[in-house]
């Protein structure tokens, strides 16, 4: 299945979502903090990065701009998440060049559309 | 019984009976002569002879004297006095070369009226001056009332609109000076409303539903034994969403024991229960979030005052955006400051989208980072409001800005919505005389009515269809400002010869509403007008004709501005709407003549300077009026009697 990388802070909802993708299957791993973000995904090239928009150090928003301005990192998928799920935050979120937008809470079901929307299947 | 009559049909007479008269003395006199020649022997034959000849010369003599001294008496008297009489009425007494005769009567008349003229004309600038002073007065209570944002209706003592403004107009569609508002609020909210007031109260909340079904929520005060009512499409204060804690706090205590649960296996109808309280909770969370976030900001700003102090760039659009001007500029040029601190020389541009326009500011260069723009947006753009950051700024317009890179090129992106267009020009309608005239009435000058225009495909009803209409509404004897205005598409192609009068092309009605549309928001304009219209047959019948397809059925009462003419000048003189405005005075641009508007203000005006000349010779009210009109019907149709026969008007649209 999909190679995927989640960054983020909150331990429960990273629980979680290791919970749900371990049992859909798919490959992932967490990074807690958005310092090195990119340069991971440049090392690891992930199918597709989970990111938190609300994180401690880094703006998920930078870490999306920064992979979108890297042409080697076209082939990543980056599915933003954040707890302010107003309508412009997902304008915000796919102006600067993410793939998908789900608001927290989501549901698994929500989840499940989107990944398999963004891994093709 | 003759007092009745027109003075020129009354000298006919006179001269009628005195050739009569003239013919009885001659036939007296011939009479007399044959008996006492008779009586002399003279042949019968001989004698009826000469009598004969006496009496065809005379006869003939004293009737061609009396049809000249007639002739000469209609045209030099009778008839300048008929026309005098109607212009002095109207304050305009023509200039007739016949008037000659009548001594010194046309100069005194022509004195009179330019006297009159003079007066009228001081009193009119008088009234300008006034009427420019309200009109600065209604400029500061528009913007007033502009910002406040709400619908505001001031009634009568007897509850019909005396004021309305564009926020009022846009939340009861259909509102109407002089109306009774109980139309658009029906249900006894007001009644509930008047009798807190009665009570004692100084003023009231209000909630009610229009009479499309729509809840609106405001404030009702008496005011001038009237009363003032404010709306709003949403409550006045956002309650408190108590309800949508409740929900929140009743899922979390049925989830929290549950939680129990999980160090165990757990039996499927447990997970079930779980997974539906979690949901709840979920749901009831969206629900809350958008209950409490802020609506967008009432305020309006234009472009240029957002702009002000950075560099725009030439041939932006003129815009009026929802946005509050301090708080949007200032961040605006916050940024600006920062980015030419980097080195940026950022421009402003604008982009629309619908009904939203994003403001650019653009630069050459790279993209901005998103974090440096966040800490941007984490400082207060005005030192002396610390707590008001970039960030404030931006969640009380329910927007965000972000950073992105177009043709090499690096911008920021910020979308504000457009302000809507409000209805019409007039932000308000008002005439506050409307309550001190009393109650209504069949005074011609307390009628409520429409003066209207069509323009069509041609001159049948029968065949020929609607291509454009226009209403204005007069209330009490003035012209309310309330207007109807628009282009009908007829479904079928406007021929040559009818484009050449009014100018309306097939291109001009191919986006226009069609009859049934066009004709169902003229009704509900028009709604308990008397119509009045010039030529009011030939407009009349289209309508009319149009019933059965339209469903609007016109049983208005009508006003023929052709027959109030002929009323006051007689039948001879010219009625067309040209000659009827030009003896009134009223100029109409050349440019506006046959358009609806154009034509439908014409009429108006004339009717307003008509109905002062019809009080002053008697006919007071419409069924004086209607009853005068009867003794024209030979002349015109009558438009109160639903016809297939209609008068043909003098072009295309023109009636």
């Amino acid at each position: 299945m999909a190679d995927i990388l989640v960054v983020e802070d909150e331990d429960n909802i990273a629980t979680a979502l290791d919970f749900l993708l371990s049992r859909d299957g798919h490959r992932h791993r967490r990074m807690a903090t958005g310092a090195g973000a990119v340069e991971e995904i440049r090392a690891s090239h992930p199918d597709l990065v989970l990111l938190d928009v609300m994180l401690p150090d880094v703006s998920g928003y930078q870490i999306v701009q920064d992979v979108r301005a890297d042409p080697a990192l076209n082939g990543v998928r980056v599915l933003l998440m954040t707890a302010r799920g107003s309508v412009v935050e997902r304008r915000k979120g796919m102006a600067l060049g993410a793939d998908g937008f789900i608001a927290k809470p989501f549901e698994l079901s929500e989840l499940r559309a989107e990944l398999a929307r963004l891994l093709g299947g | 019984m003759l007092t009745r009559l027109s003075l020129r049909a009354r000298v006919l007479l006179i001269f009628a009976g005195l050739a009569g008269a003239v013919l009885a003395a001659l036939a007296a006199g011939l009479w007399v002569a044959g008996a006492s020649l008779a009586g002399r022997g003279v042949p019968v034959q001989a004698m009826l002879d000469a009598l004969a000849l006496a009496a065809l010369i005379a006869g003939f003599g004293a009737l061609g004297m009396v049809v000249w001294i007639w002739f000469l008496f209609d045209r030099n008297l009778a008839r300048p006095i008929e026309l005098l009489a109607g212009g002095l009425r109207t304050g305009r007494p023509p200039e007739i070369d016949e008037a000659r005769y009548l001594a010194d009567l046309g100069p005194a008349a022509r004195d009179a009226a330019e006297a009159r003229a003079r007066s009228a004309e001081a009193l009119a600038d008088a009234v300008a001056e006034h009427a420019a002073e309200l009109q600065r007065e209604k400029a500061t209570l528009e913007a007033i009332l502009a910002d406040i944002g709400a619908g505001a209706v001031m009634t009568d003592p007897a509850g019909r609109v005396i004021f309305y403004n564009a926020s009022a107009a846009h939340l009861l569609p259909g509102i109407a000076l002089d109306r009774p508002i109980e139309r658009h609020l029906p249900g006894g909210a007001l009644e509930a409303g008047a009798a807190r007031l009665a009570a004692g109260a100084a003023a009231t909340d209000l909630a009610c539903l229009t009479s499309a079904g729509q809840r609106l929520w405001g404030r009702m005060r008496r005011v001038d034994d009237g009363m003032l009512v404010i709306l709003r499409d949403h409550p006045p204060q956002r309650p408190a969403p108590r309800a949508l804690l409740e929900v929140l706090r009743r899922h979390a205590a049925t989830l929290v024991p549950m939680l129990g649960a999980l160090e165990g296996p757990i039996p499927p109808a447990l997970a079930q229960a779980i997974r539906s309280e979690g949901q709840g909770l979920a749901n009831a969370l969206r629900e809350l979030t958008a209950a409490i976030s802020g609506d967008a900001v009432a305020g309006q700003a234009g472009l240029n005052e957002l702009a002000a102090g950075l560099d725009l760039a030439p041939g932006q659009p003129r815009l009026v955006l929802l946005a509050d001007a301090a708080g949007v500029n200032g961040l605006l040029r916050h940024l600006d400051l920062h980015l030419r601190e980097q080195g940026a020389g950022p421009q402003l541009a604008v982009e629309v989208e619908g009904s939203e326009a994003r403001l650019l500011l653009s630069w050459a260069g790279a993209p901005l980072p998103m974090d440096r723009l966040e800490a941007w947006l984490a400082e207060p753009p005005d030192p002396a409001q610390p707590e008001l950051t970039g960030h404030e700024i931006l969640a009380a317009h329910a927007t965000g800005i972000w950073a992105e890179a177009q043709e090499g090129r690096a911008r920021l992106v910020l979308p504000l919505p457009i302000a809507p267009g409000r209805p019409d020009s007039a932000g308000l309608t008002y005439d506050f005389a409307l309550s001190s005239r009393g109650a209504a009435s069949s005074r011609l000058a307390d009628l409520t009515c429409v003066v209207f225009d069509t323009e069509t495909t041609g001159l049948d009803p029968a065949t020929d269809r609607i291509v454009q209409i226009a209403g204005l509404r007069i209330a009490r004897g003035r012209l309310t400002g309330e207007r109807f205005d628009t282009l009908v598409n007829p479904g079928r192609p406007i021929p040559p010869a009818s484009t050449a009068v009014h100018g309306i092309t097939d291109d001009m009605v191919a986006g226009a509403p069609d009859m049934t549309a066009a004709l169902s928001a003229f009704h509900h304009f028009a709604e308990d007008a008397v119509l009045i219209a010039h030529n009011a047959p030939f407009d009349m019948g289209f309508l009319r004709r149009a019933a059965p397809e339209t469903g609007a059925h016109f049983d208005n009462q009508v006003l023929d501005t052709v027959l109030l003419s002929a009323m006051l000048w007689g039948r001879s003189a010219p009625h067309s709407l040209d000659a009827l405005t030009e003896r009134l005075g009223i100029a109409i641009p050349p440019e506006a003549r046959h358009t609806a508007m154009g034509d439908t203000r014409a009429t108006a005006e004339a009717y307003l300077r008509l109905i002062v000349a019809l009080e002053a010779k008697g006919l007071e009210r419409f069924e004086d009026v209607l009853a005068e009109a009867r003794r024209h019907r030979r002349l015109i149709d009558d438009a109160n009697r639903p016809s297939d026969s209609v008068a043909p008007g003098p072009g295309p649209g023109t009636g």
